[in-house]
């Protein structure tokens, strides 16, 4: 899988670990930065990513910050984008199974570096299930269409 | 609905930080947690709407999050608390409304930070990932805590939100 990252300064030590576990894996992974923990606006890296997916150029998006709101705010304001924060497992794997979820957010004041990696594993090996839950994928696709631009 | 046994701590009207009423919906894998969560709220004197008051009504997680959205749209609630299975998907459709700046959460530290930092105004989370304690801990956190405005990052997110969405927040 093509798989874009990003992250602010908060996020930016467990972005770098979960690209290096994706690339041990032998993913394509894409680094929307930061690059440096540096300060960074915290908007920059979620619309990037969010863009990327959204328009195919990445088949998904993982996004780091502080508590993984900031990230799921803006990149879920982003028509074509499911952006799910998660903290466990169960959440990781339901939230592809159910919402197609093509970005998962994390909080590094909150999840630890394994917790989060083995997140990021399962939402990529779950399959979307189908059935009612397209249903519900089209009325995610409806709001997109009223409100977005 | 049965007593909260967990010895939740009532809110006091000082410490409310949020602006009410609060609007609360779930789909039927967040029914049961929503009961808990409006007991709760009333207990403490926190104004609330009660999106789905009737168990059993055949609705996607997505009309649940848009009927939420409209009432903070319209005015008539200034915050909501969202309950789905994990919390994700009910969430995610309300953010797809103009407005609507939330937080799924696992705990009530995540959503300190958010409120302190991002002024989210809403919270939502998962009646199969969260037991009641922990939930009604998060929505303690969620209506005492106050943002504070040195924080500019909740200016960015709601500028981010105008490149995207079409209507003005006008929830504000």
């Amino acid at each position: 899988m093509k798989i874009a990252v990003g992250a602010d300064k908060y996020g930016f030590a467990l972005k770098e670990s979960l690209k290096k576990m994706l690339e041990q894996e032998g993913h394509e992974v894409i680094d929307c930065g930061t690059l440096t923990p540096a300060e960074t606006e915290i908007d920059k890296a979620p619309e990037a990513v969010a863009e990327m997916v959204a328009a195919g150029k990445a088949d998904g998006g993982i996004l780091v910050d502080e508590t993984g709101a900031a990230s799921s705010i803006i990149a879920n304001k982003v028509p074509g984008i499911r952006a799910a924060q998660v903290g466990d497992l169960y959440s990781a794997r339901l939230t592809k199974a159910h919402n197609l979820a093509n970005i998962l957010c994390f909080g590094s004041a909150v999840t630890g570096p394994q917790t989060a990696e083995d997140c990021v594993k399962v939402w990529i090996e779950t399959e979307f299930m189908y059935g009612n839950h397209s249903i519900r994928l089209d009325l995610l696709k409806e709001l997109e269409e009223r409100y977005g631009k | 609905m049965g007593v909260i046994s967990v010895g939740q701590i009532e809110i006091r009207p000082e410490e409310v930080k949020i602006e009410t009423p609060i609007v609360i919906a779930s789909d039927n894998a967040g029914y049961e947690l929503k009961g808990h969560v409006i007991q709760y709220l009333e207990t403490s004197g926190v104004k609330v709407i009660d999106c789905n008051p009737e168990e059993g009504v055949a609705r996607h997680y997505p009309e649940w999050a848009h009927k939420a959205a409209q009432e903070m749209m319209n005015g008539n609630a200034k915050s909501c608390i969202l309950i789905c299975g994990t919390g994700i998907g009910i969430g995610i459709g309300a953010m797809k409304c103009p407005g609507v700046y939330g937080v799924r959460a696992d705990d009530s530290v995540q959503v300190r930070i958010a409120r302190e930092k991002l002024n989210v105004n809403m919270l939502s989370f998962g009646q199969r990932v969260s037991g009641f304690g922990p939930a009604l801990d998060m929505v303690r956190a969620f209506v005492c805590t106050a943002y504070d405005p040195r924080y500019k990052e909740a200016d960015v997110i709601r500028e981010a939100e105008k490149r995207y969405l079409k209507k003005e927040d006008v929830t504000e």
